[in-house]
């Protein structure tokens, strides 16, 4: 307990230190320090909460102010304080590497203030035990996390951007408001007290969902993510992708654990929530030519997978399967865990790309692994990551859900344990298809082939710090990995506070961990197979005679860049596949006649639900306001005329109250 | 009767005529008299240019008129430049392409002034464009991607360079470079017939040696005012009907192995072979090479080699039948060839297109049927066409066409005449004399046209190979196609890469 | 009393490229020629073993990796699915998602090897494959699933050994041959055979799997010809054992039929390959979704 208070004093200790700092150099090398010395702080008293057990602490212990902070860690909010902990620091190397450039421009002490606060803010969401107190942090969380967007303000759309997250995250949090007025109806806002009345159970379930979805990333309420998760500076990216999403994941977790059973129809809700954002998700990152657009699209992909699980194991504790119940939410937490891992290292890689050419459209990029070899590979490792290709750590939860999938009907669970196994496998074999398609286009776009711009061309590698912090999240997939065994283990007791602990359970958790280690050996076989292979071909080709020539040009004189596949034409078959959910307009100019004198061609994807709900929601919105706009003459006499009317109207009701008591 | 702007000069197939009586007009005449004949349903079967002396350079047209079985000739001179015909008359396009590549005189306005052979102009002393370097139609914008297949190519075929403009599997335009073939044989038979010429001439395209031979040889014998006797021009009927019909075999097997349809596309191999070794029994050359010459054939059929050629025939037209039936009855076959790499009626009209090409789109045009020579004078040879226009119709248009040749060159060969296969040639050519000589080769119509200078001997020689029209057939076909489709589209043209590029 | 399923695994190991042989034959049979040796692949192999290499200017370590990954996935399936008999060397609850993803994992390297070279056929035939396969995965997994459901059994060996039992119920006589399509359409497309690809093409711009191994040579393309056998074994396998579900006395009867109901799927193939055109490269699409579909159809019909 000590040390996460440590931790958090830490961070904030370094948010005002940088704060001060300002514009001074030395703000770049003293946030990361304390980013990592908190880190290091939270993750060592997460993991001795979970040998000790949890624990509880109040400023105002029972007082009558409004607002009391009131932390507590149990098992699971020791592992998303890990996850966050691990991320954010790491994030923070690279932030130090990667925010080197702007020293000059911009005032980087305030970026990692902000930076800190956000780590802080997350932090005590995942601790808070206190209504009010969550509120309040997560206001924050959203609020630093604002301005870290913001960073470049001087771009209009990354402004835009900017304001599309706002109003999302209060939308969101207007939604949360009310749950908690609802949860802290009893009398105290305490998550200790928090009782739920029966009949309102479902309410706030939706309300979380609502309100924690949006935060998370749920469709249809993602919209904003692929606004803002791009038009942060890498670092940020990477933890609003990789850690923030999870804090709403954990918002929904935390209020599953307050209205005791659960119904079947919220398992199923999340179950088809899951499939629809998966599938949604991973479609427009297919669609995508800005390279983090497309990767705020996949963790959109990745959250429906996550949420795919947690319903299957909702529907397996609302129809007493405990074996179904735990797969579901251990895969769950599995992935959430893999994710952040994998998806930080993704964004790290794209920034690394940005800041070496300048560029984030993949049309414009291309034989980048020969100018940033390690960049390049570490970004080809967390892609096979996100494909869920064994024997890295994607692969893992996904088959803890497909196994969860398996059991529910192999075990004749049911119809309805059998109809949402069916539902999950088939979705889940189709993200894994489309996001192969997805990562091979980001990949092989950008990193392979030949360069398509000049700036492509004269990329260099970035600086240690940024390559540093890359290698250790490549290590931890592998590792991750292959400690699929071990891992299961780890976070039963954070499963155990949504889905309880039986025998039952536990027989599954231990077959889990023995087919678990027998993919750790199959990866491990793997490993050595391809090692050998590869020895075997070298004491082969040592005798020989080893050339390089061109790629097979068909002998022509000239080849040049453009004659390589494009990101648009790669995933164009696809895309048009599916062109009823995605709606990419393609607009083409098509040569005509038999001499014609130009064509073009260009396509453009917008988010659908941006397009057919929200902004027609935004603009009725607008429509409605401008209309109450009229109400408003503009005469103050008006205004005092209004104010008058309310006041009789509240003087009326309360005479009306008095008098009907 | 079309009516003309200026006068021209009116001749049927292969008649001789003094260089002098070409008309020759003005530019502005020349040019509205070319438009309006194309606008009235005549073909330019050429449009080259002669050079006179200085800088100045005559340039020739050969209108066809094929309903009335008449060509129609126009001649102007041209220094420099000149306002171009192509904008207004598509026809003349690769023609205009190729006069700027060989003399230098610019089309002003041309659309799509490239080169064609990348050659060594003819006079001056200008290099050769490097090959294959030319300005290609770019779709713009970031996300359309170009894919260049050539000139060395899969298959073992000849090469050539294609140039696509696609979007995802969808190809906007495709633009085809050639002139990898290209040996200079029209520079090489001025002041000839040299020895070497009729060499020159059977492999001008080695898989149409008796087209291009049979028609040389018929404009060594108009200059000479000979010809042949009929059972030299019977044996000549036979080996172009054989020619015709290996090469349409040869092309459904193809066709077949690009869809993937394995026995159709194995049986046909081996057919071929058969027809190939039918000619082989006329002249010991599967090809046919030395067999035509001037003034007849240098081989005689006796009864028993007809003998063996209608027996052999009988058992080409039954495996021929059932190989090929069964791919049309074959309805995954058909799914792949229908609508796919369809050319309107509007367009092949408008570029030009001969040969079967022409006629899988509607477009009767057959030069044994309209302007007849030798054998096809006597004996009748059926035009089918068809009117889709897709791969299948280039397909069905072959299918038919094995048929009607089986079934002449049976009724030729029972009806072979007696006598002598050729006649003695006279020393000399006819000096001052010009001629144009129209023959249906296998991929259609094949253009000679010359003439004599005061000492009988060639002042110019323009040779034009079917191909030379229908590479830009192909290259519109694929407009809006799937790039996977390209194979099959560019099998069912099959057009020649070296007879193109001479 | 069954044999330690290491020979087994020795025998699938040697035998892969004897099926390539096989279907070659068949197809010269149909064309009316006498065709390649049996063993064809075997002196292909063994050529491309002796070579050199030549490596293109732009491709990175990616394109040397993609032929190891090819051999390593293949040896590991062959190491997942039994030959004839009950036990494979890797065996537990839910392998069949390891033996799909671990097919994933070595089209990955296979798609970004192709990309790597920089040539717009490689780049097509990638795109092409990550399509296919997108389709065809659904389609498998679910498939297995319904056999799953069938059986009980939740393990590739498992599910195999439970079918040779028989099954007996009239749900499984339904199941069994509706399972037996699709997956055969999912081996004709992840084997790239006709209607989905043509393996004898030269045509760069209509293939699928050969233009993405175009730059591949010498002991690179060795490699790919073998993990490509295996691959070809492995769902031959599956398919051949569903099909004849029946066990017999001694184990070298059942490892004689096992032999001959593989050789069976495989002349089968080269029927297919025979008698039906290439699709069009868009109604591909259309086959996989309907293959999916018949899964989708066995499985509730399986649950019931």
């Amino acid at each position: 307990m000590i040390l996460f208070l440590a931790a958090l004093i830490v961070l904030l200790t370094g948010a005002f230190v940088t704060a001060c700092a300002g514009r001074r150099l030395w703000a770049n090398t003293a946030g990361p320090l304390f980013s990592v010395a908190g880190s290091v702080l939270t993750v060592v008293g997460s993991l001795m909460t979970y040998e000790d057990g949890p624990w509880e602490w109040a400023l105002n212990q029972g007082g009558s102010a409004i607002l009391s902070i009131h932390f507590s860690m149990d098992p699971l909010s020791a592992f998303f304080c890990t996850v966050t902990a691990v991320i954010t620091g790491i994030a923070a190397i690279y932030g130090g590497g990667y925010l080197k450039e702007y020293a000059d421009e911009k005032n980087l002490g305030m970026a990692w203030a902000f930076f800190l606060i956000l780590s802080a803010s997350m932090l005590a969401v995942e601790t808070a035990w206190d209504g009010i107190f969550f509120l309040v942090a997560w206001e924050i969380m959203s609020l630093s996390s604002f301005f870290l967007v913001i960073f470049e303000s001087e771009k209009p759309e990354v402004l835009k951007a900017g304001w599309v997250y706002l109003v999302a995250t209060h939308f969101a949090t207007a939604f949360l408001m009310v749950m908690f007025m609802i949860l802290g109806s009893a009398g105290s806002f305490s998550f200790g007290s928090a009782a739920v009345p029966p009949a309102l159970k479902s309410v706030v379930f939706i309300l979380a969902l609502v309100g924690f979805g949006t935060k998370a990333g749920f469709s249809p309420f993602h919209v904003w993510l692929p606004e803002a998760h791009p038009a942060a500076p890498s670092h940020v990216s990477a933890v609003m992708s990789a850690v923030m999403v999870k804090a709403g994941i954990y918002g929904i977790l935390r209020i599953l654990t307050f209205t005791g059973e659960p119904l079947l129809w919220w398992g199923w809700t999340l179950v088809i929530l899951g499939a629809v954002t998966g599938i949604g998700g991973v479609l427009f990152a297919l669609a995508q030519k800005d390279l983090k657009r497309l990767l705020a699209y996949s963790t959109v992909e990745n959250i429906g997978i996550i949420a795919l699980g947690l319903g299957l194991g909702i529907v397996g504790m609302a129809t007493t399967h405990p074996v179904m119940a735990v797969l579901g939410v251990s895969g769950c937490l599995m992935h959430v865990l893999n994710h952040a891992v994998f998806k930080s290292l993704l964004f790290f890689g794209a920034g690394s790309v940005l800041h070496a050419t300048g560029s984030k459209n993949m049309e414009n990029l291309g034989g980048l692994m020969k100018r940033m070899e390690k960049t390049g590979s570490f970004f080809m490792v967390g892609a096979a990551a996100i494909c869920a290709l064994p024997p890295l750590n994607g692969f893992i939860g996904e088959f803890l859900i497909y196994l969860g999938s398996f059991k529910a009907f192999t075990v004749h669970y049911g119809t309805q344990g059998s109809l949402c196994g069916i539902l999950t496998i088939s979705t889940l074999a189709l993200i894994g298809g489309l996001a192969a398609a997805c990562f091979t286009r980001a990949g092989g776009v950008v990193f392979l082939g030949e360069p398509r711009s000049s700036e492509a061309e004269k990329a260099h590698e970035s600086n240690a710090f940024m390559t540093g912090s890359m290698a250790i999240l490549t290590a931890l997939c592998l590792a991750l990995g292959l400690a699929g065994p071990f891992t299961i283990r780890l976070i039963q007791p954070a499963v155990q506070v949504l889905t309880g602990r039986s025998h039952a359970m536990d027989t599954v958790i231990f077959e889990g961990g023995d087919y678990l280690m027998r993919i750790s050996v199959a990866g491990l076989c793997f490993l050595i197979l391809v090692l050998a292979l590869r020895l075997i071909r070298n004491r082969f080709l040592s005798g020989r005679s080893v050339e390089e020539a061109g790629t097979w040009d068909c002998g022509y004189t000239a080849p040049d860049a453009r004659m390589q596949y494009t990101a648009s034409s790669f995933s164009d078959p696809v895309v048009t596949m599916f062109q009823a959910a995605v709606r990419s307009k393609k607009q083409v100019d098509r040569p005509v006649g038999l001499f014609p004198e130009s064509g073009a061609i260009q396509t453009r994807t917008d988010d659908v639900v941006l397009t057919r709900l929200i902004s027609p929601m935004f603009v009725l919105a607008a429509g409605v306001s401008d209309r109450l706009h009229r109400m408003k003459k503009g005469y103050n006499q008006i205004y005092i005329l209004y104010i008058v009317l309310a006041l009789f109207t509240l003087l009326f009701w309360t005479f009306y109250q008095e008098y009907t008591r | 009767m079309p009516r003309f702007h200026a006068e021209t000069l009116d001749v049927y197939n292969g008649q001789t005529f003094p260089v002098s009586a070409c008309p020759n007009t003005d530019m502005a005449s020349f040019r509205a008299t070319l438009i309006g004949g194309v606008s009235q349903g005549l073909r330019i079967s050429a449009l080259f240019g002669a050079p006179l002396a200085g800088d100045t350079l005559r340039l020739y047209a050969v209108l066809t008129d094929d309903n009335a079985g008449r060509l129609h000739l126009i001649s102007t001179d041209v220094t420099g430049s000149y306002t171009a015909l192509t904008p207004s008359c598509a026809q003349a396009h690769m023609f205009e392409r190729e006069i700027f590549e060989q003399w230098g005189v610019r089309p002003e306005g041309h659309p799509w002034l490239k080169p064609v052979r990348f050659e060594t102009p003819f006079r001056g002393n200008g290099k050769a464009a490097p090959i294959g370097i030319t300005d290609f139609f770019h779709m713009k914008g970031d996300e359309a991607h170009e894919v260049a297949v050539g000139p060395v190519h899969a298959g073992v075929i000849e090469p050539g360079h294609f140039r696509f403009q696609c979007h995802g599997e969808t190809v906007y335009h495709l633009e085809i470079s050639l002139g990898y073939q290209h040996r200079g044989i029209e520079r090489k038979i001025p002041g000839g017939p040299h020895p070497l010429t009729p060499f020159q001439m059977e492999t001008l395209a080695g898989d149409t040696t008796i087209g291009h031979m049979g028609t040389y040889c018929r404009m060594i014998e108009h200059f000479s005012g000979i010809a042949s006797p009929a059972k030299g021009q019977a044996i000549r009927g036979i080996a172009a009907e054989l020619e015709r019909l290996a090469n349409h075999i040869g092309d459904l097997g193809a066709m077949a192995g690009d869809v993937g349809f394995l026995p159709t596309m194995s049986y046909c191999g081996r057919i071929r072979g058969d027809a190939l070794n039918m000619t082989a029994v006329l002249c010991g050359n599967r090809f046919g090479r030395g067999l035509v010459v001037p003034g007849g054939t240098a081989f005689d059929l006796d009864s028993r080699l007809i003998e063996i050629l209608l027996k052999r025939l009988d058992d080409l037209e039954k495996d021929a039948t059932s190989a090929i039936e069964l791919m049309f009855n074959t309805p995954s076959v058909l799914a792949r060839f229908e609508n796919t790499g369809r050319v309107s009626r509007e367009t092949a009209r408008e570029i030009g297109l001969v040969g079967p090409a022409a006629r899988s789109c509607g477009l009767t045009q057959d030069i044994r049927f309209q302007h007849p020579y030798g054998i096809y004078n006597y004996i009748m040879a059926q035009m089918y066409t068809w009117h889709t226009g897709d791969c299948f119709s280039r397909a069905y248009v072959r299918w038919l066409e094995i048929q009607e040749s089986m079934a002449f060159v049976r009724q030729v060969l029972h009806a072979m005449p007696s006598g002598e296969t050729r006649t003695a040639m006279r020393g000399q050519l006819a000096p001052d004399t010009m001629s144009v000589t129209l023959t249906e080769g296998w991929r259609g119509e094949i253009c000679h046209a010359a003439a004599t200078d005061a000492n009988g001997r060639f002042a110019f020689y323009k040779i034009v190979d079917p191909s030379f029209h229908n590479w830009f057939g192909l290259a519109q076909a694929l407009r809006d196609q799937q790039i996977s489709d390209f194979p099959l589209c560019n099998k069912s043209f099959n057009l020649s890469y070296c007879g193109h590029d001479l | 009393m069954n044999h330690p399923p290491y020979i087994h695994v020795a025998v699938s190991l040697a035998a892969a490229p004897f099926l390539f042989g096989v279907i070659n034959k068949v197809k010269a049979g149909f064309a009316g020629r006498k065709g390649p040796p049996l063993f064809q692949m075997y002196y292909d192999i063994v050529k491309l073993m002796r070579k050199g290499a030549v490596y293109s200017r732009t491709t990175t370590e990616m394109f040397r990796l993609s032929p190891l990954v090819s051999v390593a996935v293949g040896i590991l399936a062959v190491m997942t699915v039994p030959l004839g008999q009950t036990e494979s060397l890797i065996s537990f609850h839910g392998d069949i998602f390891l033996l799909a993803y671990l097919f994933g994992m070595a089209r990955f390297t296979t798609v970004l090897a192709a990309m790597d070279t920089g040539s717009a056929f490689e780049g097509m035939g990638a795109s092409r494959e990550v399509q296919f396969s997108m389709l065809a995965e659904p389609a498998f997994l679910v498939g297995l699933a319904a056999l799953s459901l069938l059986t009980g059994e939740s393990s590739v060996a498992g599910i195999l050994s439970a079918l040779r039992n028989g099954t007996g119920t009239a749900t499984g006589h339904v199941v069994i041959p509706i399972c037996v399509a699709s997956l055969f359409i999912v081996l004709l497309a992840e084997n790239s055979r006709i209607p989905v690809d043509d393996p004898n093409t030269h045509l760069e711009l209509t293939m699928i799997h050969e233009v993405m191994v175009l730059d591949h040579g010498g002991m690179d393309l060795g490699f790919i010809h073998y993990g490509s056998a295996l691959k070809l074994w492995v769902f031959a396998s599956i398919i051949a054992r569903i099909l004849v579900p029946v066990k017999m006395s001694s184990p070298m009867l059942d490892a004689a039929l096992a032999t001959a109901s593989l050789l069976a799927v495989t002349v089968a193939v080269g029927v297919v390959e025979s008698t039906m055109a290439r699709l069009r490269m868009l109604r591909v699409p259309q086959l996989l979704t309907g293959a999916t579909i018949l899964s989708l159809v066995a499985l509730i019909i399986a649950m019931r």
